[in-house]
C-alpha cells in the first residue's frame, strides 16, 4: 500500500499532485507539499541513516532546522547536495537521495557493530589513542578514521549552476515568518515603511500551519493567508520564502540570508540562479526566529521512532502523515500534552503519558485524562528497545532528588515516543549581533537580554510562549520599528483573541540517570548511551568525563566532546550540553554557558556565498589604454599576460613559434642594443600640490625633497614607521609648490592612502591636496641606444640633447602632436625617455613611436624582459627584493637618507636591531653553473651540514639568464654580505642538489653608468 | 574609436584618435544586453575636474560660481547642475566639475587663475581628471535592481532620489554613481556610473553578465 501513514485527509500537502522520490534505492511516493521527511514518514519509513561515531541506527527527530540525525546525499554529479535536511528538503518528482554513514545500505551497514565498542570510545579517545605516534596515525588510524566517519559526498566536477547576490536596504526586516513575525511584519509595513520579512521555509505561518488553533474565530491557516494577502499590496514590502537567515552583520544592521529558487522545482538546473544571497540591510532588526523543542537526556534515546512532540504533531496536522501507531509521550511540561491530544484525535494511539512532574496540573491534562490517556506522574523514560525501530519503553519512578530513578520499572510497547523536555530560544542571530543570552527560569530557557543597538526579539524567540501575548507584543515592536525609522506613530492595532495553550508551567528534568538509585539497581547497561548530541554521538557520560578531566568550561567541553559541532550546530543539543556541565560542576542550569554561535544558522553553499565572482569575475580587471593594443600583437606570435595587482600586463610579446627564453632574451637585446618600448602606464601617479606640500612631502619620504629644483626629478623611499622600505618611486618638481609623484604598480592605492591618513589624521594643519592621476597618464618607457635617435623627429619642439635635457630632468612638450610630460628616468640603466601623455592618447603614442622606431630596431617588451633588465642593474623591486622586514640600508640605499630631518622611520631605523652588523643585505649571486636560474626564495647557506636546524644566511630574492651578461644573474639578501664578497655559499634546491654561488657585487651591467646618458 | 583632430583637456588639438574603453563594441554588447525594463549604455565622454577648496570661505563658492554658474553643493552626496555642467559632491572639500569636452580647457585655466587669487588658507585647487574616470548609464524600472546585485548602497528612490549622488563599490570596484534627471536630452532620468577608466571595462563586462538574470523567464 502507498503512504500507509498518510491521514486520508487534512494537512498542508496537494493530494491531486502526486511526487515520485527514491530513498536509499528504493521507490517510494509522496506530494506536493510535503518535505522528504513528511513523505518518507508518510511511508512508515523511520531509518534515515547512521550515527556518526557508533553507526547506530537514526531517525527523524524532529520538523526544522534543528534536525541532526536525517541528513541525506540528494542527486547526481555534479549537482551532489551532501548532508542535506530531510526536514527542509522540498520534495520534488524525481528526487534521489540516499542516508549517509553506512554501507551497504541503511539497514545493513557494515560497521553497524561500532555501537558496541561504545565503552573503549570515550572522549578524548582519538586524542589519547590515536595521536601516540604520529605515522600509524597519518597512514593507518586517519585512513581508517575518514572512511568510517565521513558523512555525505561532495560533487567533484565544477558547479554547473549560477548564484546571485542583492543588497537591500529596509526600514524594517523582520526574519521569521511565524505568527510573531507576521504581526510584527503587518504592523510595520501599514505605516509604509519599507519591510522584508524573510523565513526559511515554504510558505509563512510557521508553527500555525495546519493547526487546530484559532484566531478571532478562524482556522490559524486564514488568519495566515489574509497576512500574506495584505503585505502582497503593500508595494514597499518583500516577503521572502525559502530563505533562511544565515547570519547577522555589521553590529546587528545586516542580515545575511539565504534564498534557495530552484531546488524544489528541479533536481538538474532550473532557469536562472539557483539560491540568491541576500545582504539585507535594516534601520532595524526584528528577531521572530521561534524556539526549538529540547530532547531529554536519557539512557537509549536516539533509536528511529523517537521524535520531538512538537515534530510528531507537525507531521500529522501540516503533511497529514502520522509518525507511528502507538506512542508514548515523555515530558516536563504541560505544553507538550497538546501534541498527544491532537495525535489521538488523527488516530493515533496514546499508550501513556509519561510526565517527570509529581503533579502535573493543567486544562490540557485534565484533557488528556478525560480522553481516558494514562499519566504516569513522577515517572521517566529509562531505556527503550527495537532493532531498526522502536518497538518498547522502560519506565521507572523518579526519585525526589530527580537524580536517581526506582523500581519499579514498567514495560510500555509503542512505535513511537514523542519528547519535550521545554523550548529553547533560537536567539543564533541575537547573538552574532553580540546580544547576550541568560537562563530565564520562567520560560525554563535561555532568552536575549535586552540591550541598546540589539536586534528588537518577539514571539518564542524572547520566551513569549503563549499566542496572544506572542502576537501582541510583536504588533508593538513592528510599529515601535517602524516609527524609529520614521514611518507611523508607533501604534498597533490590537491582537486578534486566540485558543490558548498551556503555560509552559514544565520542570527541569536535564538527565534522567543511568545510575541506581538507593534501594534501585543499575538500569544502564553496557552500551546505554544517554545522547546529549545526537549529530556527534556525544553522551552525558562523555561530559561527565570532560568535566573529570578539568574542561569545565563550556567551550573547552564542546571541543573535548563535540557536544555542539557538526551541521546542526547543536540546535538541539547546546543547551542539554551546557547544563550538564554545570551541574556537574555543581551549579544550575543559570550557570551555564552557552558556547558561542557563529554564522551560518544553517550551512550555505559555497556558490552562494561566491555569487558571480567566479571565473573572469572573480576580481577586478584593470587594463590601460594599450590593451587592445597588446591584445592584437597577442594575434601575431601570442603576448602573453601575468597579473599585476589587479592589472593585467604584458609580460612578453613572443613571435610564432617562439619560447618565452628566447622571447626575453630577444626583448633584451633590443633593449640594450638599439630601443624597448613598456607600457609603464600601470605606474601610480600622485598630484600633490599645496602650499606646504614640501613640508609634507620632506615627511613622507626618506629621501630628501626640499632641495629638488623645478624641472627636476628625484628618486625617492616611503618608508613605514618602523623603518621598512614600503614603496620607491620617483618625485618630479612642476612648480614651486607642485609635485608629480609615481609609485609602484602594486602599492599606489596603498601609498595614496597611507599619505591621506597621515595629513588627514597627523598634519591636518597641512595645506596640501593630493590626487590620484594614475589613469590620467599614460606611460611609455622608451629605452635604449636609439631612444634619442626615435624620440627626437616625434618632439621637434623638444631639444634632446644631454646638456638641454640631462639624466632626471622632466621637460613639458608635444610628442608626436600630443601634449606630454617627458621625464629622463631610467629603470634599465639604458638612455631612456618616460613618455606620459593624457590616458586616450596612449595608443596613439605607442603607434607613432613604432612607426618612427621600429626601422630602428626598436621592440616592445613585457614585465619579465624589464625585471631582467632591472636585475642587471641591481635595481631593487619592491615586493621581490623587499618583504617589509628590509631597509634602505639593507639594500644599500642608505647613503639616500636624509640625515637631519626627521621623516616616517628615521627613528624606527635607528632601533639597535636595524644596526646589527649581521643582518640582511642585497648581494649579487654569480652561480658557478652559468645556466642554473636558483628558484625565487631558495635558501643560502654555509655548507650543508648535520646541524638542525642548517643555519641559513639569507635568501635568493631575483634570478635571470641575462642575455647580455651571458649567463644567470642573481640577487639576494645575504647576512653580513658586504662582508662576504667573493667568498662562496651554497644553494640547496628542491631536487636535492646544491649550487654553488659566489658573492658578487649586485651589479651587473654597465658598473660605471656610462650608458644612461646613450 | 573617435576620429581625429580632437581637443585634448588642455585645449591642444591634435591629430590622433582617442582611445576609449567603451567603443563601439562595447557599446554594442551593452545595448544588446538591454532587456525590456532596464539600458545599459556608455555614457558621453565629458571633461571632469575635480576641485578642492575650503566650503566656509565665502571666496571660494564664488569664486566657482563665477567661473562655473554653479555653487558647490553644499549637502553631501548632492549635485548642482545647469544645462552645461554640474557640480558633484565628493568630499567635505572636494567636487567634481563635468562639463561639455570643449569646455574643459577654459573652464580649468578660469579656474586655475581665479583660485590662485584665494587665500592660501582656502588651500583651492582644480586639477583636470577627465582621463581618470569613464561613465556607463543605467535606466529603465528596474535599473536599480540591477546595481542591487553588486552595490551595498541604498539606492531606493526614496534614499536616493534625482539629483543625489554617493561613491562606493559596485561589482567590488570603487564607483561613483549620479542620479541624474535626463540622460544625452531624452527625457528619462538615468544612474550615471562613473567608475575607474582601468575599470570601467570589468565593470561593463559585469553589468552584461548581471543583465542575463534578468533576460531569463521568470525574472
Amino acid at each position: 500500500m502507498e503512504q500507509p501513514f498518510r491521514l486520508k485527509a487534512g494537512g498542508r500537502i496537494d493530494r491531486t499532485r502526486p511526487l515520485r522520490f527514491v530513498f536509499d534505492g528504493k521507490g517510494y511516493s509522496g506530494y506536493a507539499g510535503d518535505t522528504l521527511a513528511s513523505a518518507l514518514i508518510a511511508n512508515g519509513v523511520h531509518l534515515v541513516g547512521r550515527s556518526f561515531k557508533y553507526h547506530r541506527p537514526r531517525g527523524i527527530l524532529s520538523a526544522g532546522a534543528e534536525e541532526p540525525n536525517a541528513l541525506v546525499q540528494l542527486g547526481l554529479e555534479p549537482r551532489l547536495v551532501p548532508n542535506a535536511r530531510a526536514t527542509q528538503v522540498d520534495l520534488i518528482h524525481g528526487l534521489e537521495a540516499d542516508p549517509v554513514n553506512c554501507w551497504p545500505n541503511v539497514r545493513r551497514d557494515v560497521l553497524a557493530g561500532l555501537g558496541l565498542a561504545a565503552p573503549l570510545m570515550p572522549a578524548g579517545f582519538y586524542y589519547k589513542t590515536f595521536l601516540a605516534s604520529r605515522h600509524l596515525w597519518r597512514h593507518v588510524f586517519e585512513p581508517l578514521i575518514r572512511r568510517a566517519a565521513g558523512w555525505g559526498r561532495v560533487p567533484e566536477d565544477p558547479d554547473p549552476d549560477v548564484y546571485t547576490h542583492r543588497h537591500l536596504h529596509r526600514d524594517v526586516v523582520v526574519v521569521g515568518a511565524g505568527p510573531a513575525g507576521l504581526a510584527a511584519a503587518l504592523a510595520a509595513a501599514r505605516t509604509g515603511a519599507r519591510v522584508a520579512l524573510i523565513d526559511e521555509g515554504t510558505e509563512p505561518g510557521g508553527s500555525l500551519l495546519g493547526q487546530t488553533r484559532t484566531l478571532d474565530g478562524h482556522p490559524a491557516d486564514q488568519w495566515v493567508a489574509e497576512g500574506r494577502e495584505e503585505l502582497s499590496h503593500l508595494p514597499e514590502v518583500l516577503v521572502l520564502t525559502r530563505t533562511t537567515a544565515a547570519g547577522l552583520y555589521d553590529d546587528g544592521t545586516t542580515v545575511v540570508a539565504e534564498e534557495r529558487l530552484t531546488d524544489h522545482l528541479t533536481s538538474h538546473g532550473g532557469h536562472g540562479p539557483r539560491a540568491r544571497l541576500w545582504w539585507l540591510t535594516s534601520k532595524t532588526v526584528i528577531l521572530a526566529t521561534g524556539a526549538h523543542e529540547r530532547p531529554i537526556v536519557f539512557p537509549e534515546n536516539d533509536r528511529p521512532g523517537i521524535m520531538l512532540a512538537s515534530a510528531a504533531r507537525t507531521y500529522a496536522l501540516r503533511y497529514g502523515a502520522l509518525p507511528g501507531k502507538r506512542m508514548v509521550l515523555f515530558t516536563t511540561n504541560s505544553a507538550a500534552y497538546e501534541s498527544a491530544i491532537d495525535l489521538q484525535s488523527r488516530g493515533l494511539r496514546v499508550e501513556a503519558i509519561v510526565d517527570a512532574r509529581p503533579d502535573p496540573s493543567g486544562p490540557h491534562v485534565d484533557m488528556a485524562e478525560a480522553l481516558g490517556i494514562h499519566i504516569h506522574k513522577g515517572c521517566a523514560v529509562t531505556a527503550t528497545d527495537g532493532r531498526h525501530h522502536l518497538e518498547s519503553v522502560e519506565i521507572m519512578l523518579l526519585s525526589p532528588d530527580l537524580r536517581t530513578v526506582q523500581a519499579p520499572r514498567k514495560l510500555i510497547e509503542c512505535d513511537l515516543l514523542c519528547v519535550s523536555g521545554g523550548w529553547s530560544p533560537v536567539a543564533h542571530l541575537y547573538r552574532h549581533a553580540g546580544g547576550q543570552v541568560e537562563w530565564n527560569a520562567e520560560v525554563r530557557g535561555f532568552t536575549p537580554v535586552p540591550g541598546p543597538g540589539l536586534p528588537r526579539v518577539v514571539g518564542s524567540a524572547a520566551g513569549t510562549h503563549a499566542l496572544s501575548q506572542a502576537l501582541e507584543r510583536a504588533l508593538t515592536a513592528g510599529a515601535e520599528a517602524a516609527r524609529e525609522a520614521g514611518f507611523g506613530d508607533g501604534s498597533a492595532s490590537s491582537a486578534p483573541r486566540v485558543t490558548e495553550t498551556d503555560a509552559l508551567d514544565g520542570m527541569d528534568l536535564w538527565r534522567v540517570s543511568d545510575q541506581p538509585g538507593d534501594g534501585g539497581r543499575a538500569i544502564g547497561r553496557p552500551g546505554h548511551l544517554s545522547f546529549v548530541d545526537l549529530q556527534n554521538d556525544a553522551t552525558a557520560a562523555d561530559i561527565d568525563q570532560a568535566h573529570r578531566e578539568g574542561l569545565t568550561n563550556v567551550e573547552h567541553m564542546k571541543r573535548y566532546t563535540l557536544t555542539g559541532f557538526g551541521t546542526d550546530q547543536g540546535k538541539t543539543s547546546q543547551v542539554n550540553g551546557a547544563v550538564i556541565l554545570a551541574r556537574a560542576v555543581g551549579e544550575g542550569p543559570e550557570a551555564a554557558r552557552l558556547t558561542a554561535q557563529r554564522p551560518p544558522y544553517t550551512p550555505i553553499t559555497f556558490g552562494t556565498l561566491a555569487g558571480r565572482r567566479v571565473g573572469g569575475l572573480l576580481d577586478t580587471v584593470r587594463e590601460t589604454a594599450l590593451q587592445d593594443i597588446h591584445r592584437d600583437l597577442g594575434k601575431n606570435g601570442g603576448a602573453v599576460f601575468e597579473p599585476v595587482g589587479q592589472w593585467l600586463r604584458p609580460r612578453f610579446y613572443p613571435k610564432a613559434g617562439e619560447t618565452m627564453d628566447r622571447a626575453v632574451a630577444r626583448e633584451c637585446r633590443a633593449a640594450r642594443q638599439e630601443a624597448g618600448l613598456l607600457d609603464a602606464s600601470t605606474l601610480g601617479k600622485i598630484d600633490a600640490q599645496g602650499p606646504d606640500v614640501v613640508e609634507f612631502l620632506e615627511r613622507i619620504y626618506a629621501t630628501p625633497v626640499a632641495s629638488l629644483p623645478i624641472g627636476k626629478v628625484r628618486y625617492g623611499l616611503v618608508c613605514k614607521d618602523d623603518g621598512m622600505l614600503v614603496d620607491d618611486g620617483t618625485l618630479a618638481r612642476l612648480e614651486e609648490t607642485h609635485f608629480h609623484l609615481t609609485t609602484t604598480t602594486g602599492n599606489a592605492a596603498w601609498t595614496l592612502n597611507w599619505m591621506e591618513e597621515w595629513l588627514q589624521t597627523e598634519w591636518p594643519d597641512l595645506r596640501v591636496r593630493l590626487t590620484s592621476v594614475t589613469e590620467q597618464w599614460a606611460v611609455l618607457a622608451l629605452s635604449g641606444p636609439k631612444a634619442r635617435e626615435i624620440l627626437a623627429p616625434l618632439a621637434p619642439g623638444m631639444d634632446l640633447s644631454v646638456e638641454a635635457f640631462p639624466f632626471m630632468t622632466w621637460r613639458a612638450g608635444a610628442v608626436a602632436g600630443i601634449p606630454a610630460r617627458v621625464f629622463r628616468v631610467s629603470f634599465t640603466g639604458e638612455l631612456s625617455f618616460e613618455i606620459n601623455v593624457p590616458w586616450r592618447y596612449g595608443p596613439a603614442l605607442w603607434k607613432a613611436l613604432l612607426a618612427k622606431g621600429a626601422p630602428l630596431g626598436l621592440t616592445p617588451h613585457g614585465t619579465e624582459t624589464m625585471h631582467v633588465l632591472r636585475a642587471e642593474k641591481g635595481f631593487i623591486l619592491v615586493g621581490q627584493e623587499t618583504d617589509g622586514s628590509v631597509t634602505p640600508r639593507d639594500l644599500g640605499l642608505g647613503g639616500m637618507l636624509k640625515t637631519k630631518r626627521d621623516f616616517i622611520g628615521k627613528r624606527g631605523m635607528a632601533r639597535s636591531d636595524l644596526q646589527r652588523p649581521d643582518r640582511k643585505v642585497l648581494v649579487g649571486l654569480r652561480t658557478d653553473d652559468p645556466a642554473q636560474v636558483l628558484p625565487e626564495g631558495s635558501p643560502i647557506v654555509e655548507a650543508m651540514s648535520s646541524a638542525r636546524p642548517l643555519p641559513m644566511l639569507g635568501h635568493v630574492t631575483s634570478s635571470y639568464l641575462s642575455p647580455m651578461v651571458g649567463r644567470v644573474i642573481a640577487l639576494a639578501l645575504v647576512k653580513g654580505g658586504r662582508e662576504r664578497l667573493g667568498q662562496t655559499l651554497q644553494v640547496p634546491l628542491e631536487d636535492g642538489d646544491l649550487a654553488k654561488v659566489t658573492v658578487v657585487e649586485p651589479v651587473f651591467w654597465d658598473p660605471e653608468g656610462k650608458r644612461r646618458d646613450g | 574609436m573617435a576620429k581625429a583632430k580632437e581637443m585634448t583637456p588642455e585645449g591642444n588639438t591634435v591629430e590622433h584618435g582617442g582611445f576609449d574603453p567603451l567603443a563601439a563594441d562595447w557599446r554594442d554588447r551593452l545595448s544588446q544586453s538591454g532587456t525590456a525594463t532596464i539600458q545599459v549604455d556608455a555614457a558621453p565622454c565629458q571633461a571632469q575636474l575635480t576641485l578642492r577648496g575650503d566650503p566656509a570661505d565665502p571666496a571660494f563658492a564664488k569664486a566657482v560660481e563665477a567661473q562655473t554658474g554653479l555653487l558647490p553643493p553644499p549637502v553631501a552626496n548632492t549635485l548642482t547642475a545647469d544645462e552645461h555642467c554640474r557640480l558633484l559632491w565628493l568630499g567635505p572639500d572636494e567636487w567634481m566639475l563635468l562639463a561639455p569636452p570643449h569646455q574643459g580647457a577654459l573652464l580649468l585655466s578660469g579656474l586655475t587663475v581665479a583660485f590662485a587669487a584665494l587665500s592660501p588658507a582656502t588651500n583651492a585647487m582644480v586639477i583636470d581628471t577627465s582621463e581618470t574616470r569613464r561613465a556607463l548609464d543605467v535606466w529603465g524600472p528596474d535599473a536599480v535592481q540591477l546595481l542591487e546585485r553588486g552595490c551595498a548602497l541604498d539606492l531606493h528612490p526614496r534614499a536616493f532620489p534625482i539629483g543625489r549622488c554617493a561613491q562606493g563599490l559596485l561589482a567590488g570596484l570603487p564607483v561613483l554613481i549620479a542620479h541624474l534627471p535626463r540622460r544625452n536630452g531624452a527625457n528619462h532620468p538615468c544612474l550615471r556610473i562613473f567608475a575607474r577608466t582601468s575599470m570601467v571595462r570589468h565593470l561593463a563586462w559585469w553589468l552584461v553578465d548581471a543583465l542575463a538574470e534578468f533576460r531569463r523567464p521568470g525574472k
